[in-house]
């Protein structure tokens, strides 16, 4: 019964619109409806058909003007959610932040960004003669897009932004396939689904997707809309991925965390403990190092790791994961010869992680995910599930110690 | 035949008349804007490009709700009030009684004498 002028008409109409495309088909099917209805009745009234077709295009309304009414309307409602949103993100935000500043193993004393700044030149200053100029020692000094990193860094780079971008999710018994369709075109990003490994864990390609979820980012929005389904994604092979949990568990990532400036924080006044001495904390190990030593710092920089832990940790090469040793021990003064020491920051740091986020995944307790220190870059081999929640660890230590770049710069 | 009513004048009743067309019962798009078609004398047409906006801000306040149902042989999204939509029907219509009432007798002052 459908006319083809009413398909042009509705095809004009939903592409005019901004929303989900379950969202769309069901407009164009409401739509649809009533023009049916419409013609129906000029036609009992003796219309020819043509004229019937028109006269109801004619009064249902301008498409243009109706695609905007519609998309203020779905603009209303999420305002009317970022408001709820709102409230509870200031709570949620604040209480972050105490719980913070109660874990944070130097006390509670921050510094302001000019500090920092401080710290970073005097760094660059005392770098040892026969190393390459800081440029080409660290190759991740300034964030990775303006480095022009490799094609696979960029691609995850880019999947990370869409992921923070804000979700618009609507659907209504989405068929699973659909809503990767969706994904993709919408947040201009490559999804595919694991088809194989769903298909062993018994779900259909053709699974209903239920969700509505708005003032949130698409990470979010993704993990909860696929946590429901038993589902999850990660960021593979330049594609997000979306597959079981069990599947995602096997997935190691390695990505590098620039923790420079959260271990150039000040210890607070009177603290007893020694820094820079004892061969673990690279950062400041690093300022006093003997100049011939240099470029040895890179092995035990490697983040292969594999080794149990190093008591001592002074060895050069000690292993990344080796929240003891640290993997400079090897390149600080009195390096070689084994002496009475507290942690340092960075190892503090490392301990953090590994006690705050998924405890027993970490290598030093028997889990897959490995953790070592170079310079006050931090390399994590873990699943994309921990990454995640180091990555926001260390971004609410940045925020709560009110340093100058307020996210964690991650490489991956 | 009268005029239709002016765009004007229609405008802050327009929820309170879809939400009066519902209270017979449930209904889809087309049906609500020809009973306000036929009951109003043709005098509110209203088009569906504003029908349809009214129908959906409706629904996300809640006021109404919605369901699919191909039982009439076309897969249309029927309409119907919610208790919520029942109340805003009933306070609001009260209102604009008032508000009616009130206009007619000054507008019987005012105007006649005038």
């Amino acid at each position: 019964m459908s006319h083809q002028e009413f398909e042009n008409y509705l095809a004009l109409l939903t592409r005019l619109l901004k929303v989900a495309p379950s969202q769309r088909q069901q407009l164009a099917e409401e739509f649809r409806a009533h023009l049916e209805d419409r013609l129906d009745e000029l036609l009992a009234g003796g219309m020819p058909r043509e004229k019937a077709v028109h006269k109801a295009i004619g009064e249902f309304g301008d498409a243009a003007v109706l695609a905007a009414e519609l998309a203020q309307i779905a603009q209303r409602r999420r305002r009317r959610f970022l408001m709820k949103m709102s409230y509870a993100g200031v709570a949620a935000l604040a209480l972050a932040g105490l719980l913070v500043f109660a874990l944070w193993p130097d006390g509670r004393q921050v510094q302001g960004p000019a500090a920092a700044v401080a710290q970073g030149g005097g760094q660059e200053q005392d770098e040892p003669p026969p190393a390459p100029p800081p440029s080409q020692v660290d190759p991740f000094r300034v964030p990775g897009a303006s480095k022009s990193p490799d094609k696979a860094s960029q691609a995850h780079a880019k999947i990370q932004a869409a992921l923070d971008q804000e979700a618009e999710f609507d659907f209504v018994d989405t068929p699973l396939k659909d809503f990767v369709d969706f994904i993709e075109a919408k947040y201009n990003i490559p999804v595919i689904l694991c088809k194989h490994t769903l298909e062993d864990a018994a779900i259909s390609l053709d699974t209903p997707v239920n969700s509505s979820l708005r003032g949130i980012s698409l990470r979010s929005a993704l993990r909860i809309t696929l946590g429901q389904m038993k589902m999850t994604f990660v960021i593979w092979d330049e594609v997000l991925q979306i597959t079981t949990p069990e599947d995602a568990e096997t997935r190691m990532v390695t990505r590098v965390y620039d923790c420079r400036e959260l271990l150039a924080l000040p210890s607070p006044p009177g603290s007893s403990r020694p820094r820079g001495i004892a061969g673990g904390g690279g950062f400041f190990a690093v300022q006093d190092e003997p100049a011939t030593k240099g470029p040895a710092t890179a092995g035990g920089a490697a983040p292969a790791g594999g080794t149990p832990p190093a008591t001592g940790g002074t060895e050069p090469g000690a292993t990344p994961g080796n929240v003891g040793g640290g993997g400079f021990g090897g390149v600080a003064p009195g390096g070689d010869k084994p002496q009475e020491r507290e942690l340092s920051d960075a190892e503090n740091l490392i301990r953090l992680i590994t006690t705050t986020v998924h405890p027993d995944t970490w290598d030093e307790v028997g889990g897959p995910g490995t953790v070592a220190e170079y310079k006050g870059l931090v390399v994590v081999s873990q699943t994309w599930e921990v990454h995640e929640k180091v990555e926001r660890l260390l971004n609410m230590l940045h925020t709560a110690a009110d340093v100058k770049t307020q996210r964690v710069k991650v490489v991956e | 035949m009268p005029d239709k009513f002016q765009r004007e004048l229609l405008r802050g009743s327009l929820d309170l008349m879809v939400l009066s067309v519902l209270a017979g019962g449930k209904k889809y798009g087309y049906l609500i804007q020809k009973q306000l078609r036929e009951t109003s004398d043709q005098r509110v047409d209203l088009q569906a490009g504003t029908l349809y906006p009214i129908l959906h801000k409706l629904e996300d306040d809640k006021l109404i709700k919605s369901s699919w149902d191909e039982e009439t042989g076309r897969k249309r999204k029927w309409y119907e009030l919610t208790a919520a939509g029942r109340r805003r029907l009933s306070a609001q219509a009260a209102e604009w009684l008032d508000y009616a009432e009130c206009i007619r007798r000054l507008l019987a002052v005012e105007w006649k004498s005038a």
